[in-house]
């Protein structure tokens, strides 16, 4: 089901009044149905093979836990089988149809008389979000961070609970298994403050995202061959706003659902483009993924055991030991490249990761002469820096070839192509007006709003004033016109 | 309950009052559009269309006309469909050329607001894939060359069908229309309301809600309308605080005016191979102000237009620029905050449409008896 329509907005206000009439077990359940329902609205077809990874980690998890401490060998046999087996559905409906195609291409271009057949295979919504979830349950449970949990249902609503079911935020069951159990007294803040979310998350989708869209696919849709630099410079930031509003906007529909019913969802995003360096951005964007790609992928391949129980807002785990440099870099890289894959099978996304890996391997080069002569390192010169290759990673993420990529990537370095533009002007003002909102949101967000909160009557006001604007705005364009980006991932 | 949700329920009754205000308000874009001093005219044959805005209608208009006679094809903006302050009686030059030419060959006509010449391109292919054209005629406007590609979702929505994509794929310029008609193609559905829900349960039930919700509210059936005023506000905000109007001078955009001409190259080429006579012009513009082009560019254009169609033996350049007076033009609405009626470029009064059709008559004349 998509958040932006009517179908989904009966169905929340349905599920809401569920959750807080039914009795104790009827809700759990109520939780589990409901996420079945949300995600049978896409394709009824695929339900059983999320149910499949879900009651997979179940059993494993319950499993691991019931053999004896001094049979490490073991416990790992059933760690590593739920990883071939979430892994492994992973790779059939996301990577294969990728790897048959290279192979095919590979064989083509040597010469061999080699064809593997190609299968057109429909990725499962939300796969990399729900296969994320159900494995680190399990490798929780492996590392004693966590109890399994012996009822069914109530797992299962921790899988299928709808609001982050399609798109994330990725959530650990340490964080949520025990909101979904135990449910918090009726407050009709609750009401109001997920409300605000839902309204706010649905604006930045069906208002700003949405009507950004059409800019962005008639850029990406021009010869690459005759596009300008200004229109390169002005693409990445145009699709950059627009993923982030999108996948913002779902987040905060998301938080906001979950706060409806008394359930605290972490936070995903924190203005990301006000980032002061790449390491700072990744604290700042998809916040669930990069603490669960360090937790469960970056520690572990630097050899460090993960000592505490992270959660996916965030919390920063402190190295167990010392770490050669080439593990640390190497690890970083590997990282990388796995998550760019994660967002999808084409080169294009290596490449997006191996930039970012790339990046913050810089950052790390640059780092020790930086703290030597800039001690009180100012934060708008690194936020100046940062910005724009931020912006230009967005790139591989929404052009269709890796070759328009770094053709596009080309005409930034050389001064006669700042020389003429090929798109209509109204593109660049949008951009440039969606710049200037972003950046004025962000400051008035950390230094007004604060001192605005504590006065009752300017808040009210503050509040009324936005949430009536948001409400007509939402209401007039309100319509299933395109699905979230990070559905495609 | 705290501060938030007193703010929410306040704004609720706020946002209620605003809706059921804004969908009270019908604006007719197509006025807005053209301006409320223009109207727009489509010429008729025996009472039956000749003239259209929309492919859809072309089929049809084939079963009723005669078989044995020539057929001339002429494409164009809203210059050719418009008149500005029209009176009783007053008619397009379209329909002056289908009276005069009535007993040699009958017209059709095609003209789409703002249409860039991929656009005219696109229908001319359409059309000639369904009857053979003998004469046509196009007019070339310097600010229609700023427009790209085809606009699925305005006049081509409907064309769910691949009966439009351009046949001869093999230049450039087709493949990429063809590319963009493809990707419409794909998209689908005849709702593009409800597109991201394509072949799933829920587009079932979103389109059953969204039917109630027609039913049962006026407020929620006029939500498009409100878009409209939205984009309208954005517009005329957007031309206020940067201090554009209809003076304001237009830079071309090189990519688009190539593409453009490169369908121009195409339509001429097409012209050539199926033996059709063709008639391109510069379009009248006011000439008792500076027209909103750079000059030097408008100068560039029209020599490469002339330089363009000369390179083929039955095509004709006529440059028509200066054949409407000052004084037969009109004003449009305004498009900024201060509410004064702006000079209209595009859309002249019915004495322009009567010189040229004189100019576009004598052109005929000349090609018929060639």
């Amino acid at each position: 089901m998509i958040f932006n329509s009517v179908t989904f907005i009966l169905f929340l206000l349905i599920c809401v009044f569920l959750y807080w009439n039914l009795a104790n077990r009827a809700r759990i359940w109520m939780i589990f149905l409901s996420g079945l329902v949300f995600y049978g609205f896409w394709r009824i077809e695929f339900i059983p093979v999320m149910m499949f990874t879900a009651f997979t980690d179940y059993f494993i998890a319950l499993k691991i836990d019931s053999i004896d401490d001094s049979k490490k060998k073991e416990r790992f046999r059933w760690l590593i089988l739920s990883f071939l087996i979430n892994f492994g559905l992973l790779i059939y409906f996301k990577y294969l149809m990728f790897f048959t195609e290279n192979v095919n291409s590979l064989s083509e271009k040597i010469g061999l008389d080699f064809q593997l057949p190609i299968y057109s295979i429909i990725l499962p919504l939300g796969i990399s979000f729900y296969t994320f979830e159900s494995v680190c349950y399990t490798v929780d449970v492996y590392r004693k961070h966590l109890k399994p949990n012996k009822d069914w249902v109530l797992y299962g609503g921790f899988i299928t609970f709808f609001p982050k079911l399609i798109a994330g935020p990725i959530l650990r069951a340490s964080e949520i298994l025990h909101q979904i159990r135990t449910r918090p007294p009726f407050n009709v803040d609750f009401i109001s403050e997920g409300l605000g979310r839902v309204l706010q998350g649905l604006f930045l989708k069906v208002v700003i995202a949405d009507n950004i869209s059409p800019f962005v696919d008639e850029g990406f849709a021009l010869e690459v061959a005759k596009m300008s630099a200004l229109d390169v410079w002005t693409l990445a930031f145009l699709f950059g706003f627009q993923i982030y509003f999108d996948f913002a906007g779902y987040s905060h529909i998301a938080i906001g659902c979950g706060k409806m019913m008394g359930i605290n969802i972490s936070e995903n995003f924190n203005f990301p483009y006000s980032a002061s360096s790449f390491k700072d951005f990744w604290k700042r964007w998809h916040i669930s993924l990069s603490t669960w790609i360090r937790d469960y992928l970056y520690i572990p391949l630097m050899g460090q055991k993960v000592i505490d129980k992270s959660t996916s807002s965030g919390n920063i785990l402190i190295p167990t030991s010392h770490i050669s440099k080439t593990k640390k870099d190497s690890a970083l890289f590997i990282t990388w490249s796995i998550m760019g894959l994660w967002h999808g099978a084409n080169w294009t996304f290596l490449f997006w990761g191996i930039y970012h890996a790339s990046m913050i391997y810089i950052e790390r080069l640059f780092e020790p002469l930086r703290n030597k002569w800039f001690k009180s390192y100012p934060g708008i010169l690194g936020w100046a820096i940062t910005l724009p290759f931020a912006m230009l990673a967005w790139i591989p993420f929404r052009a269709q070839t890796l070759t328009d990529t770094l053709t596009m990537y080309s005409k930034i370095f050389l001064p006669g192509n700042y020389s003429f533009i090929t798109m209509r002007e109204n593109t660049y003002l949008i951009t440039f007006t969606l710049f200037i909102i972003t950046m004025v949101t962000y400051l008035s967000t950390k230094y007004i709003y604060p001192a605005l909160q504590k006065k009752a009557i300017p808040y009210f006001i503050y509040n009324v004033l936005k949430y009536t604007v948001i409400i007509v705005l939402v209401f007039t364009f309100l319509r299933p016109i395109s699905q979230f980006i990070y559905f495609q991932f | 309950m705290n501060n938030l949700s007193y703010s929410l329920a306040t704004a609720l009754v706020l946002s209620t009052l605003i809706v059921v205000s804004l969908g009270k308000k019908k604006t007719n874009f197509n006025d807005l559009a053209l301006g409320e001093e223009t109207k727009v005219f489509f010429a008729t044959k025996n009472n039956l269309p000749i003239h259209f805005q929309e492919l859809t209608f072309i089929p049809e208009y084939f079963k009723t006309i005669s078989t044995s006679k020539e057929n001339l094809l002429c494409l164009g903006n809203s210059q050719t469909h418009s008149i500005n302050q029209m009176q009783k009686g007053d008619v397009n030059y379209i329909q002056l050329l289908a009276d005069a030419l009535d007993t040699k060959l009958q017209i059709l006509a095609i003209t789409i607001p703002n249409a860039s010449l991929q656009e005219m391109m696109l229908t001319f292919d359409y059309v000639t894939s369904l009857t053979s054209i003998n004469y046509l005629i196009i007019p070339v406007f310097m600010d229609d060359l700023r427009e790209d590609g085809i606009r699925t979702d305005v006049f081509y929505k409907n064309l769910n069908s691949e009966n439009y994509f351009i046949k001869d794929s093999f230049s450039l310029i087709s493949k990429k229309i063809n590319s963009e008609l493809k990707t419409a193609h794909s998209a689908g559905s005849q709702n593009s309301d409800i597109a991201a829900l394509k072949e799933t349960p829920q587009e079932k039930v979103e389109t059953f809600l969204n039917e109630k919700l027609d039913n049962y509210s006026d407020v929620w059936k006029d939500r498009e309308q409100v878009r409209g005023d939205f984009f309208n506000a954005l517009y005329i905000m957007r031309n206020t605080v940067l201090g554009i109007d209809a003076q304001t001078k237009r830079k071309m955009i090189p990519t688009r005016m190539e593409s453009n001409l490169n369908a121009l190259s195409y339509i001429l080429d097409k012209c050539q191979k199926l033996n059709i006579k063709s008639i391109i012009y510069v379009p009248p513009i006011r000439t008792d102000v500076e027209p909103p082009y750079d000059l030097n560019e408008y100068e560039n254009f029209k020599e490469s237009l002339e330089k363009d169609v000369n390179k083929y033996s039955n095509a004709h350049f006529v440059n028509l620029e200066n054949i409407v007076e000052g004084k037969y033009w009109g004003v449009k609405n305004a498009t900024t905050m201060d509410g004064k009626p702006e000079l209209d470029f595009m859309h002249f009064q019915y004495e322009g449409h009567k010189m040229l059709y004189k100019n576009l008559l004598v052109e005929m004349q000349k090609i018929m008896e060639e």
